[in-house]
């Protein structure tokens, strides 16, 4: 029995091999490969035929071709050519498909023939009473894609008709229209766009509302008090948003709280009474431990955002971020579940993501307060497959997380990365973070300098050393009175090291002529060595070798001043071995092939012949500014323009990040304005009527009349539907056209009440229906008329 | 607001391009401009952005499983990741929409007119609009041809032989889900799930993977590692062919880890605060989706042996410093034995003294070499700077074995020696490092009663940065 079935088992196994070859060898013969080279061999008079035949089959192989001439470039072929074949089939071809690719087609050529467009105007206005809703959508679609001026003034109405369409995608089609006439006419649209978006923000569909989100964040960004009825709504909706317009409404809605809503409260916890609002710079809070109160709305918003730090979607983890940081004091920010969730989408390595931008947002968050991510920071050590992007804002990261108990452990990790990494932008930055690690004790200071000393030593490779020389000089300065085994050890360095680049030998003359201020004793011998080399050294280390010997000389004048304790002794300049040595170092360089070093060394010469010592003094021991900057605001922070630039971030990052600032004008916050009554009322808008709707009917009153004007010019009424037998929408178009008949009524909300009614009700209204079908036969014989008209 | 998308190859030969303006440049054109403004083409980098202009943006991201690179042409916006998820977001439905793990450039050629479809819908007045891949797939709808018409006929052939083995066998610890109610096709239960869907072979795979990251530094004195990254990276894959609205349980054993705020897939409504994630409910999108991304942190986990323990099932330790002359090194793998796995596959250990090239090269020196003494498992292949190698394991390994190298590098330091680093990768099936599995899954409801599904549930590890040194 067993092996029976066994051996049907095999029987089978091997019948299903043989038909998965079966299939592949069919696919070779009927797939697509086959079909592609067929495509590949039609000819541009082949395909003009295509387009023109009454086979839809046919007329589909030729739009097909037609579109992959577009996606692949194709020069050989003229597109523009075949627009009248193409764009003829938008009326006759019934397909979907082939409208969707003459859709694509019209949006690269429409702009180009004009005048044929518009002879396509009118079978697609035609479809835009179709009665599938995907047909309806793509007309209007097509329709405002055509971007000809003559044209706005019909899309326009078609979109006021739209508006009220029963299907969302329809509606979503319409901001998506509106947004493309906004952008070609700006201001001439404003009160046409207007009163119509406000009609889509009120809309009871999530997907429309995403649409119409969309269309507020490109055309209306600062018209925020469209958003204050809607408010509440989308607070809860704003889940069900699609991602990208999740991302544009959160945005939105901080902006939104921080024009509109009262600033949270901070309640000094050791002084109750102590109250503040919340400061504008974000570390400046007065208390050092304190009570948040939110604005009750402000926290509904920041309770969803909370909720949705699920999200798949990178962009949206990071404006969630973004809003809080901007609306809660940073202790709130601390503890919310957002920096968990940052520190998750970097925690892995990176080599095909976007954690670089993401980790640019953290940095700005450390900088501003380290301590928020101070706990994780062992998600910014580097991984081997880091990119190079990600590993140098983690570098920076934990530059700014440097602090007394992690600096060990941070310092280790930096010293494998400077000795291993084969990246010389990285090298760079961790150096940079261990010159950090330097500042925090004298001790460390010392270590890493001597770590560093070792590593010059050891490693040939030039590129990094001028970057060595960088942090040793910052630690230096840093602690300059504890360096002198330092400079010493430099030194050798500096003597025995030909392997050493011009601009790194530079870097450390650089450093004696500094040091001169602080220990004077060892410098002159170092001049006194570097001298007899002085035509063998290269560029860089010629001109800081003069420079070495105008400071020291400076320097020696001081001190002889000094010591003579007179101010106007005169300087010995004939007597000083030093000034000998200072004017050998000029003599040398008055023959130098290089323009700068001649200049520099005649002008120094002539300071020191002069006797003008004070202001020799002040050029050459003015105190430099360290040449590696702490990341972190050590003073609270208002962003300006500029503050935020040493952290490096990207130009439109940090456009991004720089938080808006919370609107002081009192008269605007006042939560009166911001709350009016009704607006409490309007969850109950989206199943009934009331008060709240009404603010909105006056705008759609006109646009209606209007409509029901214009009727007899515009060949699509709503009258083709009334034939057709499809039960619900022949229901629904109905009824708005028979309410918008009745001004009386607030028609508007009409259509979403006929969405919640029950049968009977609107069984009721069929028979109303019916009896406005007569009167829009007159319609539409009117409409016929003016269709010949269009063609002609 | 974008103005136009492009798919090229590596070598930047334009497959595909779409554009949304009559007058946004053609790939060429566009091309031959980046190469005079923006010439450094950072080529290492995932992804890359570079400025034409005042108001003018170029993205460019690299396909994670394709050769291929996505490019769009933006006005400047100031969240760059806004193109950058956008471009992601625009592969993913391509790979989903195709049904395919990589997307060869032939597919791409050959469907120009669907992918241009697909992006005519994603995007609309320049801004993202449909990204649903349910609707997308109404809009544009997948062509059937022939050749899936027969590998799915096989396909359901072989699945009825193995879903009678695993009857027999009963070693799927799944429970047959009882639809109890039939809902109405012409109502949509949930956004991103057409509705009326009807599959003649009802088909449920929960794919779990989870990727080692782990960077172990040796403590010389102690004689142990010390961990400075341990990160693992896991997903759930579904995919899902159910007829009907169904709601389903996944149940996970989370073995005791805390996944923190994993990124969910949007049918599982994480918003609502219902969901716990060791048995998550969901109305599951048709076709492949992936229901849950998380990290387990084992950084923050304060005793060494609990990371060790979770690292997947094999373990390296080296030593250094051997051997008379001091410069023999041994390295020895446990690969620990499990029952749900019989071998890990395509294990290979990079070993190297070259972190400290730069040493290596320098003074009179003379060269190091590696030199393997013996091995007890596979073949060593030395790179060409004589420092590192491969050591390469057979295609499946056994486990519960205790492969060991021992080799030497000839005339090295003892700070060279120090250096030895190793990387490690390999892959096996049947467990996860972290121990999570699934323990069932249910369909509560919305299948009709007379389909019995066939699930099947399949767990893959993987290293990604397995770095010791």
């Amino acid at each position: 029995m067993v092996d029976s079935i066994t051996r049907i088992t095999s029987a089978l196994e091997s019948a299903r091999e043989l038909t998965l070859e079966a299939a592949a060898v069919a696919s070779s013969r009927f797939g697509e490969t086959s079909y592609h080279r067929y495509s590949q061999n039609i000819t541009p008079e082949g395909l003009r035929s295509l387009l023109n035949s009454r086979n839809d089959r046919e007329v589909r192989d030729g739009m097909k071709k037609v579109a992959s001439l577009l996606a692949s470039d194709d020069s050989t072929v003229n597109l523009e050519t075949y627009f009248a074949d193409v764009v003829k089939n938008v009326g006759l071809s019934t397909d979907i498909k082939v409208k969707r690719l003459v859709s694509i087609y019209l949006l690269r050529y429409a702009a180009k023939q004009p005048n044929l467009a518009l002879l396509a105007v009118n079978s697609i206005q035609k479809s835009l009473a179709d009665s599938d809703s995907q047909s309806r959508a793509l007309a209007l679609k097509m329709l405002s894609d055509i971007k000809i001026p003559s044209l706005y003034p019909i899309v326009l109405h078609s979109v006021k008709k739209a508006i009220t369409d029963s299907a969302p995608e329809v509606r979503c089609a319409v901001c998506f229209a509106l947004l493309k006439i906004y952008r070609e006419q700006r201001e001439h649209v404003v009160e046409d766009v207007t009163p119509l978006l406000k009609d889509l923000l009120a809309d009871s569909d999530v997907t429309v509302i995403s649409s119409a989100v969309v269309l507020l964040k490109e055309a209306f960004p600062d018209s925020l008090e469209f958003l204050h009825g809607h408010f509440r709504r989308y607070c809860e909706i704003l889940p069900q948003l699609t991602q990208y317009s999740q991302v544009y409404l959160i945005d939105l809605l901080t902006l939104y709280c921080k024009t509109f809503v009262q600033k949270p409260v901070l309640k000094d916890l050791s002084n109750p009474s102590q109250i503040s609002a919340l400061p504008d710079a974000f570390n400046a809070v007065p208390f050092a431990t304190y009570d948040v109160v939110f604005d009750s709305d402000l926290e509904l918003f920041l309770q969803t955002i909370d909720n949705m730090l699920h999200s798949p979607n990178p962009a949206v983890v990071v404006s969630i971020s973004k809003a809080l940081f901007e609306l809660t004091p940073p202790v709130t920010f601390k503890n919310s579940r957002a920096t968990g969730v940052l520190a998750r989408l970097v925690s892995s390595p990176s080599f095909y993501s976007d954690h670089g931008i993401i980790l640019q947002c953290i940095l700005m968050y450390c900088a501003v307060d380290p301590t928020t991510f101070s706990p994780l920071l062992k998600k910014f050590f580097l991984f081997p497959s880091d990119d190079a992007c990600a590993a140098i804002y983690k570098l920076k990261i934990i530059a700014t997380l440097i602090d007394n108990n992690n600096v060990k452990q941070i310092a280790q990790e930096l010293k494998f990365y400077i000795s291993t990494d084969q990246r010389p932008e990285i090298v760079q930055e961790a150096l940079n973070s261990l010159a950090v690690c330097g500042t925090v004790s004298q001790r460390l200071s010392m270590h890493i300098s001597k770590w560093l000393l070792s590593q010059i030593a050891k490693s040939n490779a030039s590129t990094s050393l001028e970057s060595y020389v960088g942090v040793i000089r910052f630690l230096i300065q840093e602690y300059p009175s504890k360096h002198l085994g330092t400079m010493v050890h430099l030194f050798e360095t500096l003597r025995s090291g030909s392997f050493l680049s011009g601009s790194a030998k530079a870097g450390i003359v650089w450093l004696f002529g500094e040091f001169a201020t602080i220990n004077f004793a060892i410098c002159p011998d170092v001049l006194r060595i570097l001298l007899p080399g002085f035509s063998s050294e290269p560029k860089e280390t010629r001109i800081q070798i003069v420079l070495l010997a105008a400071k020291i000389l400076s320097c020696d004048v001081e001190y002889s001043k000094a010591k003579d304790g007179a101010s106007d002794a005169v300087y010995d300049l004939e007597n000083s071995r030093i000034h000998k040595l200072a004017q050998t170092a000029f003599y040398l360089a008055k023959f130098d092939e290089d323009f700068d070093i001649r200049d520099c060394a005649r002008m120094f010469s002539s300071l020191f012949e002069k006797q003008k010592f004070e202001v020799a003094s002040l050029l050459l021991q003015a105190p430099k500014p360290p040449s590696i900057r702490c990341m972190t605001f050590d003073a609270p922070v208002t962003f300006e323009i500029g503050s935020m630039a040493r952290l490096g971030l990207d130009h439109d990052m940090e456009d991004y990040l720089n938080p808006s600032s919370w609107n002081s004008d009192q008269t605007d916050k006042s939560s009166e304005l911001r709350k009016p009554a009704d607006l409490k009322d309007y969850s109950k808008f989206q199943k009934s009527f009331s008060s709240a709707s009404f603010s909105n009917a006056g705008d759609y009153r006109e646009s209606a009349q209007s409509r029901s004007g214009d009727s007899e010019k515009m060949p699509n009424t709503p009258s083709r539907v009334f034939t057709s037998s499809v039960g619900k929408k022949y229901q629904l178009q109905t009824l708005d056209d028979f309410f918008s008949e009745v001004p009386t009524r607030a028609s508007k909300p009409v259509r979403r009440v006929v969405i919640e009614e029950d049968e009977t009700s609107s069984e009721g209204e069929t028979s109303d229906a019916s009896t406005s079908e007569e009167e829009y036969s007159d319609d539409e014989t009117s409409e016929e008329d003016s269709e010949d008209e269009n063609l002609e | 607001m974008f103005l136009a998308f492009y798919i090229t190859n590596l070598n930047h030969a334009l497959v595909f391009q779409f554009l949304l303006n009559h007058d946004s440049p053609s790939f060429k054109a566009l091309w031959a401009k980046m190469q005079t403004v923006a010439p450094e083409d950072a080529s290492g980098h995932s992804w890359f952005k570079a400025d034409l202009g005042k108001d003018l943006q170029v993205y460019k991201t690299k396909s994670r499983s394709s050769d291929l690179l996505y490019w769009c042409l933006v006005t400047r916006q100031p969240n760059p990741l806004e193109p950058i998820t956008f471009l992601e977001t625009f592969e993913s439905t391509l790979l989903n929409y195709f049904d395919k793990e990589k997307l060869p450039i032939s597919k791409l050629v050959n469907n120009q007119d669907r992918i241009a479809l697909l992006l005519n819908s994603m995007v609309d007045a320049n801004e993202p609009a449909t990204i649903d891949l349910n609707k997308l797939k109404e809009i544009v709808p997948s062509r059937e041809d022939l050749s899936k018409v027969l590998s799915s006929t096989a396909s359901t052939l072989s699945n009825r032989i193995q879903t009678r083995d695993a009857l027999q066998s009963k070693n799927s610890g799944m429970l047959p889900g009882i639809g109890i109610s039939v809902r109405s096709t012409d109502h949509q239960a949930v956004p991103w799930r057409t509705p009326g869907v009807k599959h003649s072979n009802n088909e449920l795979y929960v794919d779990m993977i989870e990727r080692i990251h782990v960077v172990l530094q040796k403590n010389k004195k102690a004689n142990r590692f010390n961990v400075v990254r341990a990160v693992l990276e896991g997903s759930v894959d579904l995919r899902s062919q159910l007829t009907g609205d169904p709601l389903i349980a996944l149940n996970l054993d989370l073995a005791g880890h805390d996944l923190g705020i994993p990124a969910l897939h949007e049918c599982c409504e994480a918003h609502l605060n219902t969901q716990e994630l060791n048995e998550l409910h969901f109305v599951p999108p048709d076709g492949t989706f992936r229901l849950m991304q998380y990290t387990i942190d084992l950084e923050t986990s304060t005793t060494r042996s609990k990371v060790l323990s979770n690292i997947g099932l094999v373990s390296v330790h080296y030593d250094t410093g051997l051997g008379s002359m001091a410069d023999e090194f041994e390295i020895r793998v446990n690969v620990a034995s499990s029952q749900h796995s019989k071998h890990v596959e395509d294990l290979d250990i990079f070993v190297t003294f070259g972190a400290l090239s730069t040493s290596v090269t320098q003074g009179a020196a003379p060269a190091c070499k590696l030199n393997v003494l013996r091995n007890t498992h596979g073949h060593f292949e030395n790179s060409i700077d004589n420092v590192s190698g491969h050591w390469i394991f057979d295609k499946e390994t056994q486990t519960g074995t205790l492969p060991i190298l021992r080799g030497c590098l000839e005339h090295a330091t003892p700070s060279q020696m120090e250096s030895l680093m190793l990387i490690v990768s390999y892959s096996n099936k049947g467990e996860l490092p972290s121990g999570i599995r699934v323990q069932s899954v249910n369909i509560l409801s919305g299948m009709p009663r007379n389909i019995t599904p066939f699930k099947g549930v399949k767990y893959q590890a993987k290293t990604g940065d397995f770095q010791l040194r």
